[in-house]
């Protein structure tokens, strides 16, 4: 059965080739073009971390220009928010250190200071205001010749470090999830309830091949077609948007899997008791775009009103949060409690309610 | 004894669709249940097949009392539903060859292609084959698993005339083979044609079953006058869609009465299960 199943299901089924390969793969090139590259700002947001009476001055000249905005900041949350271009960190105790190198440059107990640049490279703007500011810590290297004299010894070391944020690792698995969740609403659901609608089921029903055995392999098929364009999605984001797919594999795979035991549960529930396919799809719809949006896919919304509290009730949520701990920007904890229980009802509400019902 | 069914009851709610009815089906022959459109033909058939569940009676098969309709009940019956769908995207050989693979034992799925004339539309798509061809793919998946017992749910409705003998060709060879069919049926003719034994059924309740010759010999009906349905014709008998349905003893005086009345165009015929439902029950097969 599973073998026609995977004919029918993918290789003959035109609507399947969209959803669960192109969309994806339009959805990030539309969400990246969108969110990944703004156009580059005449004028720069720049956030400082830490305190240096050395540059102060330097921050003053520069907020004369009309082109640079300084802001005190302890992390990195408004820098991938995008309310600020690049961020400056000078570590502690740097102008008393900087001093000491000065004194230091010629002999051997001499130490390069670090003044880290945090930018986000697909972002022209933070692009840009990194190349800036690259600049002028060598001009100010100079000046610092021109003053002491001593500008070859003397090092500003010029540290830059890849950014913490990648708006293309950011969404990557909200893709994940959303193919998973197209494949449970919209492939498995619809499946199942089309198939029992139009009578395919029934006449199954007839033969000694029992429909929990059907259920079993049309969640089998519905788990290759979801390896299947998952692996498709990998290769696309490896190769055009040079995302490391391998970091936290073994992270991605567990939520994944998850992610496909909470969302095939939810949907065989809708079917076992949800007889016309059309209500499916509206269920479906409305079950997809509360998880996509509420679940914080495109941006974080922890912290606003309403939607931030709902975020908190939904799978989709936390299994997004797993994913992304793999590249670091996870936000939430305890990324189990709620899609086990989302798990464990579906299952016991299908049992309860689809067990014992005659096949019309 | 193939089958036997005692005092069968089925319930939706208030609705008695069977009303305790009783019958056995002798191997080898082809058991028919005609009656119209409601009379509880498929729910039957549906309890037999372990679709619907009993709300009351006995089932036994293969000699032994059975609750419920499991697999090993399934393997040795093949079902063809009143409105079978299938996988439309697969193949003619394809869905044959899936239907195979879910019995322990069966014919070879090149073999029904044959017996069922589709071998030319081997590697067509379901959704491409007409409504004859598609009924004789549905017919082949009930005789794949080679079952002793073959429930056929209407196989014929909706067929034009050539397409449904091409099917009462494909039941008669069932019965040569030595199997037993039960038939359900709203067309007399096809119950008279293939039948052995009628259960005439209706409102849920066997009304009377028998062989069909002998069916229409109790019934004591002698010849049938039909004439059209119009306002000289409307007292003279039974009114069944457009005609009017006369029973006489005497065929010339009925006649005479008719042609008296200014009709000229009537047919006289032997009576017909039909006849004997419209007897029984003051309607038609069709109403």
């Amino acid at each position: 059965m599973v073998k026609y199943l995977l004919k029918l299901e993918i290789f003959r089924s035109k609507e399947s080739t969209f959803w669960f390969i192109i969309f994806p793969i339009l959805l990030t090139f539309i969400l990246s073009s969108i969110f990944g590259n703004m156009e580059a700002n005449v004028s720069f947001d720049v956030g400082i971390m830490g305190e240096s009476k050395l540059f102060e001055n330097m921050i003053k000249e520069l907020e004369k220009t009309g082109q640079f905005s300084f802001f005190k900041v302890n992390d990195l949350e408004l820098l991938r928010e995008k309310d600020l271009d690049v961020v400056i960190e000078f570590p502690e105790n740097f102008d008393e250190d900087f001093q000491k190198s000065l004194l230091l440059s010629k002999t051997n107990l001499f130490r390069p200071i670090k003044v880290r640049i945090y930018y986000i490279p697909q972002r022209n703007d933070s692009e840009i205001a990194k190349d800036v500011f690259e600049d002028i810590f060598s001009t100010f290297d100079v000046k610092f010749y021109e003053n002491i004299g001593v500008w070859k010894e003397v090092k500003i070391k010029l540290f830059e470090q890849i950014s913490e944020f990648n708006y293309y690792e950011y969404l990557f698995p909200a893709i994940i999830v959303m193919m998973i969740m197209s494949v449970a609403f919209f492939g498995y659901t619809n499946g199942i309830s089309y198939f029992k609608r139009e009578g395919v089921l029934k006449r199954l029903s007839c033969t000694p091949y029992s429909l929990k055995r059907f259920y079993l392999d049309y969640t089998v098929v519905s788990i290759v077609q979801i390896f299947l364009s998952l692996s498709i999605f990998f290769i696309f984001e490896m190769l055009i948007y040079k995302v490391n797919v391998f970091i936290g594999f073994f992270n991605t795979i567990f939520f994944v899997t998850l992610g496909m035991a909470v969302f095939l549960s939810l949907g065989y529930f809708l079917a076992s008791v949800v007889k016309n396919p059309e209500t499916n799809v509206v269920l479906g719809n409305i079950l997809f775009q509360v998880f996509m949006f509420a679940g914080g896919f495109y941006f974080n919304v922890k912290d606003v009103k309403i939607i931030g509290d709902i975020a908190k009730l939904i799978p989709s949520t936390y299994i997004v949060d797993g994913l992304r701990k793999s590249f670091g920007f996870s936000v939430y904890e305890n990324h189990l409690f709620v899609p086990f229980v989302w798990l464990i009802v579906s299952i016991f509400a299908a049992f309860v309610f689809g067990s014992r019902k005659e096949i019309n | 004894m193939i089958l036997k069914v005692r005092n069968l009851e089925k319930r939706y709610g208030k609705l008695q669709a069977l009303k305790g009815i009783s019958f056995q089906v002798e191997e080898g022959t082809i058991f028919s249940f005609l009656g119209p459109n409601g009379a509880g033909k498929t729910t039957t058939v549906e309890i037999l097949e372990g679709l619907r569940y009993k709300t009351l009676g006995e089932i036994y098969y293969f000699g032994r009392k059975v609750e419920k309709i499991g697999p090993e009940i399934k393997e040795r019956i093949g079902v063809c539903l009143q409105k079978t769908e299938l996988f439309k995207e697969l193949t003619v050989i394809e869905t044959l060859k899936l239907f195979r693979g879910f019995y322990r034992k069966g014919l070879d799925p090149k073999d029904v292609l044959e017996i069922v004339g589709l071998q030319e539309k081997e590697k067509s798509r379901v959704k491409n084959l007409s409504g004859g061809q598609y009924q004789r793919l549905v017919l082949g998946l009930s005789f794949i698993n080679d079952p002793e017992l073959i429930f056929l749910d209407e196989p014929t409705t909706g067929l034009d005339p050539q397409s449904r003998r091409h099917i009462w060709d494909i039941i008669l060879t069932f019965k040569k083979q030595g199997k037993t069919v039960f038939l359900t049926t709203h067309y007399m003719e096809e119950a008279e044609r293939l039948a052995d034994v009628v259960c005439i059924i209706d409102n849920g309740e066997i009304i009377v079953s028998g062989k069909p010759e002998e069916l229409i010999k109790q019934s004591g009906l002698k010849v049938i006058v039909e004439v059209p349905k119009n306002a000289k014709s409307i007292n003279l008998g039974e009114i069944v869609e457009d005609k009017v349905i006369i029973e006489t003893e005497n065929v010339n005086s009925t006649i005479q009465e008719v042609m008296n009345l200014g009709i000229e165009n009537f047919v006289v015929r032997h009576p017909t299960l039909e006849d004997v439902f419209l007897k029984l029950t003051g309607k038609g097969l069709r109403d």
